[in-house]
């Protein structure tokens, strides 16, 4: 008995043991202190630039599939509280493929589906239709990126600068990247919110199809 | 039943109760550890990095923000020691296909050309030659060359933590950089320069045999990692999983040479040459070139002690591609040099360049 005892104790030792260093190795055990708010930070960093290259090689469903199930992808010219209105020819008026317009500016899409529907639809002028190919027309360059956590590290607001046509030979623009993520469990950071501010009225992205 | 007996059965079904609870927490616990694993694998890119990968990247990633630094304030020995010391740059476009006259007028010991028309610059002196020929030349910054702006970086880490590639985008193109992890640090092994369209970017570069370090032995392990995973390679050939085995064992080369244990190269550049020549699914053509080019390895590396486990299996003797095409690429014929004569693979030899 004694001798089955002493096994059961090892066996749990040694489970705990290893639930310890589990937890040590996914940096659970450090609550949200400096180490793990590092991780998050660079974690957050790297799937906006997988986003970026996925969007880039035309890999919009993959790119899509690093939002949420329900995220909202919006489109605003200058001003994300689409007041006062900077419509644009393609900005306005509901369209199919549930792209819907917002008032005053822009467009807003939700769902991993029309995400990827309306990152498809991007630069029509440019792509392989008009005999260019990635990434001579899509280049798009993340950086300046600053990273706020919140909820004790559950979630996160972040602002990029965003340029998405370099070297856009025709048309440059530049704007910001404001997005919006969540920590899901095993899933790592995804984002639940992606605001595509650009600073010109000249739409990258068409809001209707 | 006495009220003794009783009592002794219960405190038995209670202690085997415990055991039950004890072992069905354990399964249950194995099991959610196991459902964490593989859920884990499916986790799309860096999305959820382990503090160790989280390092890594970022790591990885100011390596190459040194680069842009090093190479914007004319620092060429900056930028090589971000390198293995056999590693160094090629220059392709989108298409692979830049136009010879992209090359230049070639030099008398200038770069080759690559099949597809690219040039490339190679090894530590290598890279501090062809810098300066490019025009990084003081004053620094100039406008031409010297602002380097960096963004988008992806890194994609190897399985085994050893390896990695970055994916980024610069001013005119993008880099996509193979690296190694070494015992000092992440090192870059070939970075790839890409641009969108074709250049005039000239190749003139004098390297391997005018500098101390000796260059044959970074542009023969350059071709072969070339041949087992570069982007020329046909479809057929690179589907070929042996490959990936040759690109270990060579990654494994080019690692014993960066940690300048130069004696654990030459063994296991034996063993992949034995592997290349009985691998039947491996290209007839790949495996002379192949072998010649490790032929040439073990020769100028005063291997010739060891003995090629057999060197009549491959196409013809590998022994016999080898030697010849050893001496046509060394221009050399018959010049086999003693091991007295190589220089040898001290460290003071890399260090005077540090």
């Amino acid at each position: 008995m004694k001798r089955q005892r002493v096994a059961l104790g090892a066996v749990v030792a040694a489970l705990s043991c290893m639930l310890f260093a589990s937890a040590h190795a996914n940096g659970l055990g450090e609550g949200n202190g400096d180490g793990q708010d590092a991780v998050s930070r660079t974690a957050i960093t790297q799937v906006l630039d997988v986003w970026a290259l996925r969007s880039d090689q035309g890999q919009f469903a993959d790119a899509a599939a690093l939002f949420t199930p329900n995220a909202s992808l919006g489109l605003y010219y200058n001003n994300v509280s689409a007041v006062p209105a900077q419509l644009t020819p393609t900005g306005q008026g509901a369209s199919p493929n549930g792209i819907s317009g917002v008032a005053g500016a822009g467009c807003r899409v939700q769902g991993r589906g029309a995400i990827s529907s309306f990152l498809a639809g991007r630069a029509p002028t440019y792509g392989p239709s008009t005999g260019t190919t990635w990434p001579s027309s899509f280049r798009t360059t993340l950086s300046n990126t600053v990273i706020q956590l919140e909820n004790g590290g559950s979630s996160a607001s972040a602002r990029s600068y965003y340029t998405p046509n370099q070297p856009a030979a025709s048309s440059p623009q530049s704007g910001q990247l404001w997005t919006h993520w969540q920590q899901r469990g095993a899933n790592g950071w995804q984002i639940d919110d992606m605001k595509i501010v650009f600073t010109t009225a000249q739409p990258l992205y068409p809001c209707q199809n | 039943m006495t009220e003794s007996q009783f009592s002794q059965a219960s405190k038995r079904l209670r202690r085997i109760g415990i055991r039950v609870v004890g072992m069905v927490m354990m399964f249950a616990t194995c099991c959610w550890m196991s459902m964490q694993v593989a859920s884990a694998q499916e986790v799309p890119t860096n999305a959820n990095p382990t503090p160790q990968q989280a390092a890594d990247i970022q790591s990885i990633i100011n390596v190459w923000t040194a680069y842009a630094n090093n190479l914007d304030s004319n620092n060429p020995k900056g930028v090589a020691a971000l390198m293995l010391p056999t590693s160094g740059y090629t220059f392709q476009t989108d298409t692979q296909t830049m136009p010879p006259s992209a090359c230049g007028p070639q030099p008398s010991a200038g770069t080759p050309c690559l099949p597809q028309g690219a040039c490339a610059a190679l090894g530590y002196n290598g890279v501090q030659v062809f810098l300066p020929a490019v025009g990084y030349t003081p004053p620094h910054p100039e406008p031409a060359r010297g602002h380097h702006s960096l963004g988008t970086y992806v890194v994609k880490l190897g399985p085994d933590g050893t390896t990695a590639t970055l994916y980024v985008y610069f001013n005119d193109g993008r880099y996509i950089n193979d690296y190694v992890k070494t015992r000092s640090g992440w090192k870059v092994k070939w970075e790839r320069i890409i641009w969108p369209g074709p250049t005039t970017f000239t190749c003139r570069v004098d390297w391997s045999r005018q500098t101390n370090l000796p260059g044959l032995l970074g542009t023969d392990l350059y071709y072969m990692q070339l041949l087992s995973s570069g982007p020329q390679l046909p479809a057929s050939v690179a589907s070929n999983p042996s490959l990936q085995q040759v690109d270990s064992m060579l990654n494994q080369i080019l690692l014993a040479v960066n940690e300048q244990q130069y004696a654990q190269a030459c063994p296991i550049m034996n063993n992949l040459v034995s592997f290349v020549s009985r691998d039947p699914g491996i290209n007839a053509d790949y495996r002379d070139y192949f072998t010649a080019l490790a032929g040439r390895f073990l020769e100028d590396n005063a291997c010739n002690g060891l003995s090629p486990p057999d060197r009549t299996v491959s196409n013809g003797g590998w022994a016999a591609a080898a030697g010849w095409r050893a001496y046509q690429l060394s221009g050399a014929p018959g010049a086999i040099a003693t091991p007295s004569q190589i220089p040898p693979w001290s460290d003071a030899l890399i260090r005077s360049n540090q």
